[in-house]
């Protein structure tokens, strides 16, 4: 079976290490991109399995990227889990019931936390 | 549907809305009141301000008095009213706004969805408008929805479940090769807007978004009312020879109204419109002039009640727009249910049987006189028309002539210099209709209420749609017997409604005698179609035969030979 691939879609570079790093060991085929318009264009040609979209970002941000990923219905199998910094419930209304995230955590997060997140997501 | 006229084809491109539903459902406990009743604020000014700046890009445009929808809709986020019920919803459940305001769109969808005039419904849209702007800037994500519509950047066929007049401020509309939606009126704001734009549009297929793919080939006939997923040459070709007659109308002498029946009798098809651009509209599909015209509409344009000056004003643009053509306007046509937001209204149990129209306006005498004097003001030249709404007793009819009468002296005029008709709805001035003739000039038919009182049927009830038949023998005898009486007394005589806008009915019409209609703007094309293809005298054969008809259904088998 070939290997589940995330796409890291965060601003932040540390973030985008520590994930990679993280993802790649647990056996993901890893991507990342730098911001959103980066992460909208390298969707198509990546086609991940799951997205770990930061929602805070320049230029084009996780809640744009995130409706492109779910009005496209050749992307309906990627799954999303959103990395967000702010107001718990209501981002958790706009992420998982407006826009259609699967998932999403709150920064500062466990490193494990998230493994297993993606592997609910993805599987292993 | 056909929405606005024209053929084109191209590359789909889905727009998808954000979708609120879910704010209905999903609602959690707020701690701290004040920092809430702050996001309101925020988003209540933000929203403004997008309004604003709206409204400020559409004045250079050309379409007409979409500006004042920015208008209604900044009224609607100034209204101490709304803004404090909010307020005191958070302060009494200490729930999510988001949550809250989405439970009173739900209950301004249901008081709407009850209203029966088709016009108004079409307009719920503006209302939704305002209130998804404030949820959106509540959870700071109008971004998005802009910058969906932003990146359309190369030429499209747009396809969406629904548009509306704040997305095509937002579009490149250069890049709107054509447009198909799930959900749109004709009469609608959007509507008018893509007319005036060229742009062609089909609607009213639910489904559609869902069923088609961005960058699915597709082609739009809106002369049919078609949309073809994948056109295949035989269609393209159509297409073509489409391009091709437009180069060489564009070439020739553009059409004048000269609407006949195929030997050549001439009947007036005239047009209902309530505002400027639905003016413009109309007389580009070669409407003799309006009809009809829905004075309720201005008023509802407006913040605040317009002066005698601006509606004069409003009146003399119109007229300019007509050219010489004919115009009617018909007085303030409000009820409990079509209500004017700064005109007092008391409610009612049952407002298609209150104080509407006429009744109304005898209870706001300011109002009526305001109106006379604004038509008494245009009297001479043009010769407008003014149409009475609601009319119960002959005896009211004298009432209004006395105020219009004292207008027209004043402006120092004649009493022939104005046009005074009055609408036939109520069954009690249609089954008599001799005594209400003297002193006026003209009557017009209101067949949709007319229909709805005859047989007891409420416009408002779906259910009741099979009552409501315009072309039953009942209905068809009346109004011919008003023919008669008009005749008669040397009466003008026009019928308005959707009587007029269904071709097999407005020809049965032409058949009774009635030689004048309004109807609606898209609906003069293939009325007139039918009416070229066919003599007086074989109307008069099938009208005949449908007045003696004992059922609705011979009636409606008549059709047949009507279309050969």
């Amino acid at each position: 079976m070939p290997e589940k691939s995330v796409f890291i879609v965060d601003d932040d570079p540390n973030i985008r290490e520590l994930l990679a790093v993280n993802l790649s060991a647990a056996g993901y085929t890893v991507a990342t991109a730098a911001d959103g318009l980066e992460g909208a264009e390298k969707l198509h040609a990546l086609r991940p399995h799951c997205v770990v979209l930061d929602v805070m970002m320049p230029g084009l941000d996780g809640w744009e990227l995130c409706k492109i990923i779910r009005d496209d219905p050749s992307l309906s199998a990627t799954r999303i889990l959103m990395l967000t910094a702010r107001d718990r419930e209501r981002d958790r209304l706009i992420g998982i019931d407006i826009f259609g995230a699967d998932e999403y955590m709150v920064k500062p997060f466990e490193i494990d936390d998230l493994l297993q997140a993606v592997r609910r997501l993805v599987g292993e | 549907m056909p929405i606005a006229p024209g053929m084109a084809a191209g590359g789909a491109y889905v727009y998808r809305d954000i979708d609120l539903a879910a704010l209905e459902t999903k609602k959690f406990v707020i701690e701290n009141i004040g920092a809430e009743i702050e996001r309101f604020d925020v988003a209540i000014s933000k929203s403004k301000e997008q309004l604003r700046d709206l409204r400020a890009g559409r004045e250079e445009s050309s379409w007409g008095e979409v500006e004042e929808i920015f208008d209604v809709q900044l009224s609607l986020l100034e209204d101490a009213e709304f803004l404090d019920e909010i307020r005191e919803l958070l302060d009494a459940q200490r729930l999510n706004l988001e949550h809250l305001i989405a439970l009173k769109i739900r209950q301004v969808n249901l008081e709407f969805s009850k209203i029966a005039d088709t016009i108004l419904r079409a307009r719920i849209s503006d209302i939704h408008d305002t209130y998804h702007r404030i949820l959106r800037n509540l959870l700071e994500i109008d971004h998005v929805r802009t910058r969906t519509l932003q990146r359309i950047t190369t030429p499209v066929m747009l396809v969406s479940e629904r548009l509306l007049p704040s997305d095509l401020a937002q579009i490149d509309v250069t890049c709107l090769l054509g447009v198909a939606l799930d959900e749109v009126s004709a009469l609608s704001h959007v509507a008018i807007m893509l007319r005036s734009l060229g742009i062609p549009a089909v609607g009213n297929a639910p489904g559609l978004a869902a069923t088609i793919r961005s960058g699915d080939p597709l082609l739009i006939d809106a002369e049919k009312g078609l949309l073809v997923i994948n056109p295949q040459p035989a269609d393209i070709a159509v297409l073509d020879a489409f391009r091709e007659r437009q180069r060489l109308s564009l070439t020739s002498e553009p059409q004048s109204g000269g609407h006949a029946t195929a030997d050549g009798v001439p009947i007036l098809l005239a047009a209902n419109a309530g505002s400027l651009a639905e003016v413009a509209e109309a007389m580009r599909l070669r409407a003799d002039g309006i009809g009809l015209l829905r004075s309720e509409m201005f008023y509802m344009s407006k913040t605040a009640l317009p002066t005698v000056e601006e509606e004069e004003r409003f009146y003399r643009d119109i007229l300019a727009l007509l050219a010489g053509q004919p115009l009617v306007v018909r007085l303030l046509d409000i009820s409990a249910e079509k209500r004017v937001p700064y005109l007092l209204m008391r409610r009612e149990e049952n407002p298609q049987l209150g104080v509407r129209g006429l009744r109304y306006l005898f209870e706001h005498r300011d109002l009526l006189e305001r109106q006379c004097a604004a038509l008494a003001a245009l009297a001479g030249g043009e010769k407008p028309g003014v149409l009475i709404p609601f009319v119960t007793t002959p005896s009211e009819i004298g009432r209004v002539l006395a105020i219009i009468e004292e207008d027209l002296r004043r402006a120092g005029k004649k009493r022939s210099d104005l046009q005074v008709g009055i609408m036939v709805e109520i069954p009690a001035a249609a089954l008599d209709i001799t005594p209400f003739l003297r002193g006026i000039d003209f009557v017009s038919i209101g067949t949709n209420d007319l229909v709805q009182y005859l047989f007891a049927a409420s416009r408002e009830e779906r259910m009741l749609d099979r009552y409501r038949c315009p072309v039953h023998p009942v209905v068809l005898r009346l109004v011919g017997s008003i023919v008669a009486a008009c005749e008669k007394a040397g009466k003008g005589l026009t019928v308005c409604g959707d009587m007029s806008s269904d071709p097999f009915s407005a020809l049965l019409l032409v058949g009774l005698g009635v030689r004048s209609l309004s109807l609606q703007p898209h609906a003069i094309s293939a009325v007139d179609t039918l009416l070229r293809s066919v003599s007086l005298d074989v109307l008069k054969g099938i009208a005949a035969k449908a007045l003696e008809a004992g059922m609705v259904e011979e009636v409606m088998a008549l059709q047949k030979e009507l279309r050969g």
